[in-house]
């Protein structure tokens, strides 16, 4: 590889004697042998450089927009992260693509320095085209300071940018980050997608490599998406959809902040009607008790989070039901047919059965104080008349 | 003139009012007067319900409803009427809820801030120059903990923005607490396989553009 990075840039050379080439082809060509001469030698740069005339350069400069560079490198960062990624086939793919986009950004920089030896042997440009000059190398540095803390993008690429580094000149080659930056870094792309583990010999003697991970960590250990105002509103109100109320309910199982929340819900439910009989009472407010009090169907507990029913299990001596309200579970075994049940509910083995209450609908265990200490799931044994079911069920 | 409107007569007028650009302030003020003691009465039990607050914090409260009540709440209290009947039932009880939701947010939101020791201003003012140390360390880690979450957020919508599909599963697996493989496939109508390498590139993916992200934020470019 290092030898076909030689090749290349040797066969720049011919690029230097082609009569018909245009003054930046032959600019980025020199200032490629110029930044490697200690590898590559000279031989031709100067007498290509002599024969490019002052308005062709000139022209050259005014048409430059470096800034075009940015989306190149920044498409480049993407594909050589696909090199990581991928693994597949298409990984080398990738890796040409994202090369060329460096490849562009280092061919500006050759172009940039065979300017400078242009000067030297033709005189300093001046007035308009010394401005655009200007311009030119200061949007150069301006996308290098945006781009340049991006490098760890390219660490995947590093066994090529390595080779790269070392052809060039030892005074280029700190400048040309699109190549030297992170390229020893190659150790922290498997903290990118795995979980952390113990640091290698590189990571603990990089500072950046450390700096990235630990600024990194809040990925490892992401922050779970919390219940908005929004969300509250919609649920109060009954608007969330089956879904939205599953995924809801799965968060406030795990988060005490938003089960919190869902909880002041319901108290604040309470107080409102509390605040609305009140005020019933109270003569001094009997106008506006009157106008505002509403059917007790209507009142606001009438929209609290509605009952929700799972039917686990149903046979033809009885039926088992799961019943949510907010944060409020309980496991209802139904007898069918006027036939008598016995149920247990074990939440851990060798443990006894909760102790059920008997109602109008059966059997109730309330899961509530379980499900709050964060047990998900318990075991359920039912007999009626000759059936009996043994099995786990979540909560 | 207002006293001898019923609540929903001065509402019908608050709406009216604002239909035309008329003022609203002497029929709204007479209402919100009225739903005063009932507000105050929401906000104190949510405040026993959060374990914290003070008459201080009663009145922004208010205050705080009445503004959202006439930003949203006139618009948001006829559509949900129309839309279901029941819901709302009446303008007072609809904004007994708001100033429900506005008191949860509030503690909600200060719930750091208020964990921190004694909101007496007396007791503020016998502060020991240690206990004014920790209060400032313990605001700074809040702000940078704020901070940190502000930035996960916006790597997270950039990949939402750029690889939809690896934040879908992110998403599901980490964000709405899956966990689970198996499950996140299922869901996503996808491969197990595919799972795993979609939750992967997510995390790369998330990682990079957290890290630019910080080393664009004021803070990053401070360090």
């Amino acid at each position: 590889m290092k030898t076909d990075a030689m090749s290349r840039y040797a066969a720049r050379r011919s690029v230097l004697t082609a009569g018909s080439t245009s003054p930046g082809v032959v600019l980025e060509a020199a200032g490629d042998l110029l930044r490697r001469a200690t590898r590559l030698g000279t031989e031709g740069v100067e007498a290509a450089l002599r024969g490019l005339g002052r308005p062709g350069v000139e022209t050259w400069l005014q048409a430059q927009k470096p800034q075009a560079l940015q989306p190149v490198l920044l498409r480049a960062a993407e594909e050589a992260m696909e090199v990581a990624l991928d693994g597949g086939d298409e990984a080398e793919v990738w890796r040409a693509s994202a090369l060329e986009g460096l490849a562009a950004r280092d061919r500006a920089a050759s172009a940039a320095f065979a300017l400078a030896a242009w000067e030297a042997l033709h005189g300093s440009l001046d007035g308009e085209a010394a401005r655009n000059r200007d311009r030119y190398l200061e949007s150069l540095g301006s996308l290098d300071s945006s781009l340049r803390p991006r490098a760890r993008w390219f660490i995947p690429l590093n066994p090529q940018r390595r080779q790269e580094f070392e052809l060039l000149d030892s005074a280029e080659q700190d400048k040309a980050w699109w190549f030297a930056s992170r390229a020893g870094c190659d150790d922290l792309v498997a903290t990118w997608t795995g979980a952390p583990q113990s640091p290698t010999p590189h990571i603990q003697g990089c500072a950046e490599c450390r700096a990235d991970i630990a600024d990194a960590a809040p990925v490892d250990a992401p922050p779970r998406r919390h219940l908005t105002q929004d969300d509250l509103w919609r649920f109060d109100m009954g608007m969330m959809s089956s879904d939205e109320r599953e995924r809801m309910d799965a968060h406030t199982a795990r988060c005490g902040e938003c089960a919190q929340a869902v909880l002041a819900l319901g108290e604040g439910d309470d107080a409102i009607e509390e605040a609305l009989e009140m005020e019933e009472g109270d003569g001094t407010m009997a106008r506006s008790a009157r106008s505002s009090r509403e059917p007790v169907s209507q009142r606001p507990s009438a929209a609290r989070h509605p009952e929700h029913r799972e039917i686990l299990e149903e046979r033809r001596e009885f039926r088992v039901v799961l019943v949510r309200e907010r944060q409020r579970v309980k496991l209802l075994v139904q007898p069918l047919a006027g036939r008598t049940v016995t149920a247990a509910v074990f939440l851990s083995p060798g443990r006894p059965s909760l102790k059920p209450t008997s109602g109008p609908e059966g059997l109730a265990f309330d899961l509530s104080t379980a499900s709050s200490t964060g047990a998900r799931s318990a075991h359920l044994t039912v007999q009626a008349g000759g059936e009996t079911l043994e099995r786990d069920f979540a909560f | 003139m207002f006293e001898q409107l019923t609540d929903d007569e001065l509402f019908a007028e608050v709406v009216r009012r604002r239909a035309t650009g008329e003022p609203i302030g002497g029929p709204l003020g007479t209402l919100v007067q009225r739903w005063n003691r009932p507000a105050r009465y929401v906000i104190s039990k949510i405040q026993a319900s959060y374990g914290r607050g003070s008459p201080a914090d009663s009145d922004e409260l208010f205050q705080d409803a009445v503004g959202k009540f006439l930003d949203r709440g006139l618009d948001q209290f006829r559509g949900i009427s129309q839309q279901m009947p029941g819901r709302s039932a009446s303008p007072k009880t609809f904004f007994l809820r708001i100033v429900k939701h506005v008191a949860i947010d509030f503690y909600r939101r200060h719930r750091e801030e208020l964990a921190a020791p004694s909101s007496d201003p007396d007791d503020a003012m016998e502060e020991s120059p240690s206990e004014r140390s920790r209060a400032v360390e313990m605001g700074r880690r809040t702000e940078e903990r704020a901070d940190a979450q502000e930035l996960y957020w916006a790597a997270f919508a950039r990949l939402q923005q750029e690889h939809p599909k690896e934040a879908s599963a992110w998403e599901l697996y980490h964000h709405e607490d899956v966990e689970d493989h198996e499950e996140c496939a299922r869901r996503l109508n996808i491969t197990v396989v595919n799972s795993y390498k979609r939750v992967s590139r997510a995390q790369a993916y998330l990682k990079l553009y957290l890290l630019d992200l910080q080393r664009e934020s004021p803070r990053g470019e401070e360090a």
